[in-house]
């Protein structure tokens, strides 16, 4: 009897054991259509600021995925401490927590460079930032900002309609404040 | 008889009663002719003269063109100040009156005071004023081209205008046009229609003082680009991501993201763009470009070029305060530097931004103090930027300027050498800051190593570890790195005949490392005449060159320990 019972258990019990650990949950796969690189290192003439540079990479993904954004702020700047605070523009992405980092700069200027690593989403389609704000006691703030591109992008933005000027120019036409007399 | 007349006067009467104020009918009844005159206008009826009035007429169009200024807070440390809002005049900005089938009937340009005034043949019309500099040109004068276009909707030029309304019944009328911050009290609620016309303003401004000291200036032509969305992003321009606001060589981009950046009313800002595009116009400039601070030791031509565009900038807008506003509602002042205050530099020197637009706005205005009793005024430094400063044949830097300074105004040299000593840099006495090294560490080179035709000279590199984080590894071509102080190298030569030479640079030793490139110039151009950038540990051009002067520029890349690099002409 006992035998019965024990081999009816195993019986039971084996295929509710084995499907268990054979069954697959579906879980949606993250697509990444590309990788965002950009920095703000370019040769051109840029206004004053805190001498600090950005370098990032950010994932462009669908609706309501995570993206991966590295970012490396760098400076050859020696004293002081860097401070660093990051919100997401229009508050669009999700998974910035209230944050203040604090970056001690050392003073072999090689070694002044910052990972900053987060993961991010958006419930809605487009081109998202992150912006940091940084800034050091005593010397002078720097704003940047990431892309985090989600889902279909523009290649351009939805501007208004344009008029052409009698050479044949575009313009684009506002409403001024008139008086009349 | 009686009753045919009574019928056709009774006929008449209710055509009358039609809407005519006044009408004359002859009718022949019976060889009678009636003539008929009534000013009854029994219904009221609007008798002035329809917008389908087919009958243009002159008239002279005249009024004011304002736009609203958002200044500082009083003393500069708060931000912007929506709460004094004062309209301005656009002044030397283009107005065309056009028509309903936006044809071009007349046009004309506002004056100092932002007034214009022009004859117009129409009936219905309406002003617009574009955002748009411009004096066509004519030999013996001044000319420009300058215009404020939106880099996120097709580089279309920004314009405002009225209503489209009939020109009334006298020979005069008054159209006075503004164009609003669109501020509400707390935020942008409505189109920044005056962003543009701010920028615009900041360029007439500082076109007038170069105007002053060259009253036939002729300016090449210039594209300022703005847009509200403009944000410090790097990607691509046509969605705002411009980095910052900077000058490209090309044309002027300029931060407009509200709450984030946003610099249409950071005059000095906007001017010291500016004053980049007037180095490159009229002088030279061989600036590399780049982040930087002031209070960094940087590359000589960056110091220079970036000094002098903060200075410049003052100097146009007539004030000594630097200022540029950023964060929500634009209320934090970012930047704030009153560059008339010297000797508080961190790192002061030849090499150091702040330095050189202490110097540089020192030598300029009329306030003597700490040092500085030199009031030249701003002629005197275009004269020298347009001459020797253009033409020098070392790289353009503090010592080119000062050098030529010197010269063009002979007897200032002492009261030179003070304003240049409160920045801690000892008398200039020539454009290649002869006696100065090129580190403030180990393997220091000479500022400008000399190398003669059939000779050699060697430079010493100063390796940097770069740094790697986890698994994100820093790119080893940081411009903030290219463009620090040390890492070019310089060199000067002399060829003695026209020819052809072979430039050779080579490491020395064993255990030498790094990718080494090297560029060429000489006179006034910017441009490399000669260059070689291609991988490997040695590098060499031949050139036909003519017998004159020339500077090299030299960096080494990927380096991992210091090494010697020899560099030959022969």
């Amino acid at each position: 009897m006992r035998i019965l019972t024990t081999t009816l258990a195993v019986a039971l019990l084996t295929p509710m054991y084995l499907f268990a650990n054979t069954a697959k949950i579906l879980e949606p796969t993250k697509k990444v259509y590309q990788v965002l690189e950009g920095s703000s290192m370019q040769g051109i003439e840029q206004k004053r600021g805190l001498a600090v540079d950005i370098e990032y990479k950010s994932e462009h993904v669908g609706v309501n995925q995570l993206s991966q954004v590295n970012i490396v702020l760098s400076t050859h700047l020696t004293k002081g401490i860097l401070n660093v605070d990051i919100t997401s523009m229009n508050n669009t992405l999700e998974g910035i927590k209230p944050n203040n980092y604090k970056f001690v700069l050392l003073e072999r200027a090689e070694e002044n460079a910052f990972p900053i690593n987060l993961e991010v989403k958006s419930e809605k389609e487009g081109i998202h930032y992150i912006n940091l704000k940084v800034s050091l006691e005593g010397d002078e703030t720097r704003v940047l900002s990431v892309p985090v591109n989600v889902g279909k992008v523009d290649k351009v933005l939805q501007k208004k309609a344009l008029t052409s000027s009698s050479d044949g120019d575009a313009m684009t036409v506002s409403q001024a404040v008139e008086e009349i007399k | 008889m009686h009753l045919k007349n009574i019928l056709l006067t009774l006929l008449f009467l209710f055509f009358v009663g039609c809407g005519e104020d006044t009408i004359t009918i002859s009718s022949t009844v019976l060889g009678t002719e009636i003539d008929l005159d009534t000013t009854s206008n029994p219904d009221n009826l609007d008798t002035t003269a329809s917008s389908n009035d087919s009958n243009p007429k002159t008239v002279t169009l005249s009024g004011l063109i304002t736009y609203d200024a958002v200044p500082f807070v009083a003393g500069g440390q708060n931000g912007l100040d929506y709460n004094n809002i004062e309209q301005k005049p656009i002044r030397g900005a283009s107005i065309e009156i056009v028509n309903a089938s936006n044809q071009v009937l007349a046009s004309t340009t506002t004056d100092e005071n932002g007034a214009y005034s022009v004859s117009v043949i129409g009936t219905e019309v309406k002003v617009r004023v574009l955002a748009k500099l411009y004096k066509a040109p004519k030999s013996g004068e001044a000319s420009w081209d300058f215009e404020v276009r939106d880099n996120t909707n097709g580089n279309s030029l920004y314009a405002m205008e009225g209503s489209l309304a009939s020109l009334g019944t006298g020979t005069t009328q008054t159209r006075n046009l503004n164009a609003p911050s669109g501020w509400s009290g707390s935020s942008y609620s409505s189109e920044r229609v005056a962003g543009p016309f701010s920028i615009l303003d900041v360029v007439y401004a500082s076109m007038q003082k170069v105007k002053a000291a060259e009253n036939d200036a002729v300016f090449a032509h210039l594209d300022i680009f703005w847009s509200e969305d403009n944000l410090p992003a790097s990607g691509n321009p046509n969605l705002g991501q411009i980095i910052t606001s900077h000058y490209d060589g090309e044309s002027v981009y300029i931060l407009g993201k509200a709450d984030i950046d946003s610099d249409e009313y950071d005059t000095a800002v906007v001017a010291h763009e500016w004053g980049h595009y007037y180095e490159g116009a009229f002088s030279r400039s061989d600036s590399i470009g780049g982040v930087h601070g002031p209070s960094e030791m940087l590359d000589i031509r960056l110091a220079f070029g970036e000094g002098f565009g903060t200075a410049f900038g003052c100097m146009m807008m007539d004030t000594n305060l630097y200022l540029d506003s950023m964060g929500t509602a634009q209320a934090t002042t970012a930047v704030f530097d009153d560059i008339e205050i010297g000797g508080d530099v961190t790192n002061p020197g030849w090499f150091n931004e702040a330095s050189i637009y202490n110097i540089l706005y020192d030598i300029y205005d009329a306030n003597d103090d700490q040092g500085d009793q030199l009031s030249l005024g701003f002629t005197p430094i275009h004269q020298v930027l347009t001459d020797r400063q253009k033409n020098t044949a070392a790289f353009t830097s503090i010592f080119s300027f000062i050098t030529a300074l010197k010269a063009e105004f002979p007897g200032n040299d002492a009261l030179i050498d003070a304003i240049t000593s409160n920045e801690s840099i000892a008398p200039i006495t020539d454009i290649y800051g002869t006696g100065r090294v090129n580190r403030a560490t180990q393997n220091a080179n000479p500022l400008y190593a000399n190398l003669s035709a059939g000779g050699s000279v060697d430079i010493v590199t100063n390796y940097s570890a770069i740094s790697t984080s986890s698994s994100y590894t820093v790119s080893s071509s940081f411009s903030s790195r290219q463009n620090e102080l040390g890492t070019y190298n310089f060199v000067k030569f002399e060829i003695p005949t026209d020819g052809s030479y072979t430039i050779n640079i080579a490491p020395v030793g064993g255990g030498a490392s790094g990718d080494p490139d090297f560029y060429i110039y000489t006179g006034s151009s910017s441009d490399a005449i000669a260059s070689s950038s291609s991988f490997g540990t040695s590098d060499s051009v031949t050139a036909t060159l003519r017998a004159g002067t020339y500077r090299m520029a030299v960096i080494v890349y990927n380096q991992t320990s210091n090494s010697t690099f020899r560099i030959t002409l022969n």
